[in-house]
C-alpha cells in the first residue's frame, strides 16, 4: 500500500511537470515565414513581415500577415505580438526571406539571432527576394504560402537547379574562410512566386545572381549532382539548335597547382554522362563520330557558360564554389594565413575541364 | 551471497559512468582549446586514460579481488583514513550533482524553460536516489538497459555523413587553439568514470581471470563514441563555427529530419538523461560506500538521502549555466586528481605493506 502511493506520487511529479509549461495552440500565432526588409523609417531599420495560419476558427485556412519595424528580429517579434491577439512563437517557422537591400547590407545579424534562438531549428530555408521580401509573403495565389515555398524548395533543390540551404548551410559557409554562402532567389511576377537564380554572397552581403541555367552550372562546378538537365542552344546556320541534355550524374573534381609556395592556378574538371532527349538539329545522330561531335559541342557551351560564372565571381570576389577550401587543403597553415583572402578569388587563375559522355540519344537514333 | 557483476555488464556501466554531458560540449571544447583538427586530441587523451586505468589494474593485480578500504586499512588505521573518505565522498557527492544540474540547465535552454529548475532537478535526483538504494548488481542490470536505450543514438551520425566533408577538416593540425591547460583538464574529465571500478573489486566475478579487460573495452566504448561524435563534428560545422557554437552535438541531434517525427531531438535529448543518471548514480554509489566506511555507525539507510541533501545544499546556490561552469572545472579537477591520485596511493601503500613484511620476514 505504502509502496503504491509513493509510486503514484512519484508518477503524478513526472507527468504533472508536463502541464507546467503548456501552450495552448489556439492563443498562439505560430509564424510560418518571416521576412527581413531595409526601410528608411525613423523607428528602425528593419521592416519585418511575418505570417501565420489562423487557427482561432476551424473551418478558415486564410492566412494572418502581419507587419513591424524594429531594430532587431527579436524585437520585431515582441512588437509583432502587441499587434495580434495572440502569442506569436517562432518554432515552426519554414523560411525567411531577405529582401534586396536588406541582403546587400549585410544579413549577419538576422542570421546569428537565428542560430541563437533554440526554438528555431537550422532547417529554416534562407531565401532572397529579389525586390522586397514582404511582397513574396503577400503573395495570395496560394493559401500556406510557408509550406509552398518550402515544398518549391524542396524539387528543385532535388532536380539541383538551386543550392540547399538553410540556417545551418548558410552560416556554415559564412563561417568558413574558404567558401561563400549562396541562397535561392525568388521573385514576384504576374501575382506569381517565381524561382529567378541564386543569389551569390560575398561574406554576409548579396552582392550579384546568376540565372537559373546559370545556377544548374553553378551546381556542376559546386558539387556532386546525382541527375539533372540541360537546354542548349547554339546558334547553327541562321537557325537555333535546341539539344536537351539529360545528365544521370556529374562528377567534380577540383585540382590546384602550385608554383613554389604561390598558387599557380586551379583546374575544375567536371564529368558527366548522360542522354540526348531531344535535337532539333538537321543532321541525324547515329555514328560514333557524331555522337562524339555532339559530346564535344555540348561540352564546349557548358565549358563558356562555366567560364562566364567564374567570371561574375572573379568579378565580385566572391567564392562561391569553394575554391579557398582547396587551395587551404594544398597550403601549409602560414602559407594559407599570409594569403589574401578577399582578393584570392579575383587574382588566381581558374581554368573550367567538361568532359561529356553521351550514353544514348534516347528512343530514337 | 549477492550475485556478481559479469564481465559484459562491467564493460557498459564503465561506459555508461564515462559519457555524460560532456559529450554536448566536447566538439567546442577541442576547437576552442586546440584548434583544427582537435578531435585527434580525444584519442590522445584517451590514451592518457587507458595509462589510467593500468594504474588501477597493477591495484588489482596485486591484491585481487580486495577492497580499496582492506588495502588502505592494511597500512593505516580506519580511524585515520575516516576524514579522508569523508571528503572523498562529499568531492564526488557533489561532482554527480554538479553534473544532473549542468544537464538540467542545458535542458532549460532547450524546453522547460517556464518550469522551475528545481522542480526538474529534483525528479533528477529522485530518480537517482531509488537507484543508488538499490545493489550493485541491479544498478549494472538498470544499466544494461539503459546503454541499449540510448547507444543506437550514435547511429544517427549516419544522417549528417551526407553534409560533412573533408574539406572542412581543414590540413592544419591544432592551430588556433588556446593551447590551455584547463582545456586538457576539462577533456579529460569527459573520459572520468573509469575510477570508480576501484570500489567494484569485490563485487565482481572474479571467477573469470580476465575480468579487468572489460574496463579497457568500456573505455574503448567511449572512446569511439567520443572520436565519432567529434570527427563528425569537425566536418559538419566549419571550424569558426564550431567555436561559437555552445552545444555541437545538440546542433548534430536537432539537424536530424525524420519524416515521421518532427523536432527528434527533444526524445534523444530527454533520453540522455538515462546516461546523466548512470554517472550521478555510479558517483553517489561511491560515495555512499566511503562515507559508510568513514562513519559506520551512522544506519546505512540514511547515507544516501544525507549525501545528496549535503552537496544539493552545498550547490544550491549554482543555477545559471556561467555560475555553473567554474564549479564543474574545479570539481571535474578535483575529480581528475582522484582518479590519477588514489591508484597512485593505492600502489604506494601496497608497496610500503610489502616493504614492511619483507623487513619482518628478513
Amino acid at each position: 500500500m505504502d509502496r503504491r502511493i509513493m509510486i503514484g506520487g512519484l508518477l503524478a511529479i513526472l507527468m504533472l511537470a508536463g502541464c507546467n509549461d503548456q501552450k495552448v495552440i489556439e492563443d498562439l500565432a505560430i509564424i510560418s515565414m518571416m521576412s527581413f526588409d531595409q526601410t528608411d523609417d525613423p523607428t528602425g531599420d528593419l521592416k519585418v513581415t511575418a505570417s501565420f495560419p489562423n487557427l482561432t476558427s476551424e473551418t478558415s485556412n486564410e492566412e494572418q500577415i502581419i507587419e513591424t519595424i524594429a531594430n532587431s528580429k527579436k524585437e520585431a517579434e515582441d512588437l509583432l505580438s502587441s499587434k495580434t491577439k495572440q502569442q506569436v512563437v517562432n518554432g515552426q517557422i519554414h523560411s525567411v526571406i531577405l529582401g534586396e537591400r536588406f541582403a546587400r547590407n549585410g544579413v549577419k545579424s538576422v542570421i546569428s539571432s537565428m542560430e541563437r534562438d533554440q526554438e528555431i531549428g537550422s532547417q529554416v530555408k534562407v531565401v532572397v527576394a529579389d525586390r522586397e521580401g514582404t511582397e513574396i509573403i503577400r503573395t495570395e495565389v496560394v493559401p500556406d504560402i510557408g509550406s509552398y515555398i518550402d515544398k518549391m524548395l524542396k524539387t528543385e533543390s532535388d532536380k539541383f537547379t538551386i543550392p540547399e540551404t538553410d540556417i545551418y548551410h548558410f552560416s556554415r559557409d559564412y563561417y568558413d574562410d574558404g567558401i561563400d554562402p549562396i541562397a535561392p532567389l525568388f521573385s514576384k511576377q504576374n501575382g506569381r512566386i517565381v524561382l529567378v537564380g541564386t543569389a551569390l554572397f560575398r561574406n554576409d552581403r548579396y552582392v550579384d545572381h546568376l540565372d537559373l541555367i546559370q545556377s544548374k552550372i553553378l551546381m556542376l562546378l559546386l558539387k556532386k549532382v546525382e541527375r539533372s538537365e540541360l537546354t542548349i542552344k547554339m546558334a547553327q546556320e541562321e537557325e537555333i539548335r535546341n539539344v536537351h541534355f539529360d545528365y544521370v550524374t556529374s562528377h567534380r573534381n577540383i585540382d590546384v597547382y602550385k608554383k613554389g609556395r604561390e598558387v599557380d592556378h586551379i583546374k575544375i574538371i567536371v564529368k558527366m554522362r548522360g542522354s540526348v532527349l531531344e535535337d532539333t538539329g538537321e543532321e541525324s545522330i547515329s555514328s560514333a563520330k557524331e555522337i562524339h561531335q555532339l559530346e564535344q559541342l555540348v561540352a564546349r557551351h557548358i565549358k563558356h557558360k562555366a567560364e562566364d560564372i567564374i567570371e561574375i565571381l572573379k568579378e565580385n570576389q566572391t567564392d562561391s564554389l569553394g575554391l579557398g577550401q582547396y587551395i587551404r587543403q594544398s597550403l601549409s597553415y602560414e602559407e594559407w594565413t599570409e594569403l589574401d583572402k578577399e582578393r584570392l578569388i579575383e587574382t588566381v587563375p581558374v581554368s573550367v575541364e567538361i568532359d561529356v559522355t553521351i550514353k544514348d540519344t534516347g528512343m530514337s537514333q | 551471497m549477492s550475485e556478481k557483476i559479469a564481465p559484459f555488464h562491467l564493460a557498459i556501466l564503465i561506459y555508461m559512468i564515462q559519457s555524460g554531458v560532456t559529450l554536448y560540449k566536447l566538439p567546442r571544447m577541442l576547437a576552442v582549446n586546440f584548434g583544427t583538427n582537435g578531435w585527434i586530441m580525444v584519442l590522445i587523451v584517451s590514451f592518457v586514460a587507458g595509462i589510467n586505468i593500468f594504474l588501477i589494474s597493477l591495484v588489482n593485480r596485486f591484491r585481487k579481488g580486495e577492497s580499496v578500504f582492506e588495502i588502505m586499512e592494511g597500512l593505516i588505521p580506519r580511524k585515520v583514513m575516516a576524514p579522508f573518505y569523508i571528503l572523498l565522498a562529499l568531492i564526488w557527492s557533489i561532482f554527480a550533482l554538479l553534473v544532473g544540474k549542468d544537464y538540467i540547465l542545458i535542458t532549460q535552454v532547450l524546453t522547460f524553460q517556464n518550469s522551475s529548475l528545481l522542480l526538474l532537478y529534483s525528479i533528477v535526483l529522485i530518480l537517482a536516489f531509488y537507484l543508488v538504494v538499490k545493489d550493485i548488481y541491479t544498478i549494472s542490470k538498470t544499466t544494461t538497459i539503459f546503454f541499449f536505450l540510448t547507444i543506437w543514438m550514435t547511429f544517427l551520425l549516419i544522417y549528417h555523413i551526407p553534409y560533412s566533408s573533408i574539406m572542412r577538416l581543414t590540413p592544419f593540425i591544432f592551430k588556433e587553439g588556446t593551447h590551455s591547460i584547463r582545456g586538457l583538464i576539462e577533456v579529460y574529465t569527459a573520459f572520468l568514470g573509469f575510477e570508480i571500478v576501484l570500489f567494484l573489486f569485490p563485487y565482481i566475478d572474479q571467477k573469470k581471470p580476465k575480468w579487468f579487460l572489460s574496463v579497457y573495452v568500456g573505455h574503448i566504448i567511449t572512446t569511439v563514441v567520443y572520436t565519432l561524435t567529434c570527427i563528425v563534428s569537425f566536418m559538419y560545422f566549419s571550424f569558426e563555427q564550431l567555436k561559437l557554437i555552445s552545444f555541437p552535438v545538440l546542433n548534430l541531434i536537432s539537424y536530424v529530419e525524420i519524416e515521421l517525427i518532427e523536432r527528434i531531438e527533444s526524445l534523444v535529448f530527454n533520453l540522455f538523461l538515462m546516461k546523466i543518471l548512470i554517472t550521478v548514480v555510479m558517483y553517489l554509489w561511491a560515495a555512499k560506500l566511503l562515507l559508510h566506511r568513514g562513519m559506520p555507525s551512522m544506519n546505512e539507510k540514511w547515507l544516501a538521502p544525507i549525501l545528496i541533501l549535503v552537496a544539493f545544499f552545498i550547490t544550491l546556490r549554482v543555477d545559471v549555466v556561467y555560475e555553473l561552469a567554474p564549479w564543474l572545472l574545479i570539481f571535474g579537477f578535483a575529480a581528475a586528481g582522484i582518479a590519477i591520485g588514489l591508484p597512485v596511493l593505492l600502489l604506494f601503500v601496497l608497496w610500503v605493506r610489502r616493504l614492511g613484511r619483507r623487513r619482518r620476514h628478513g
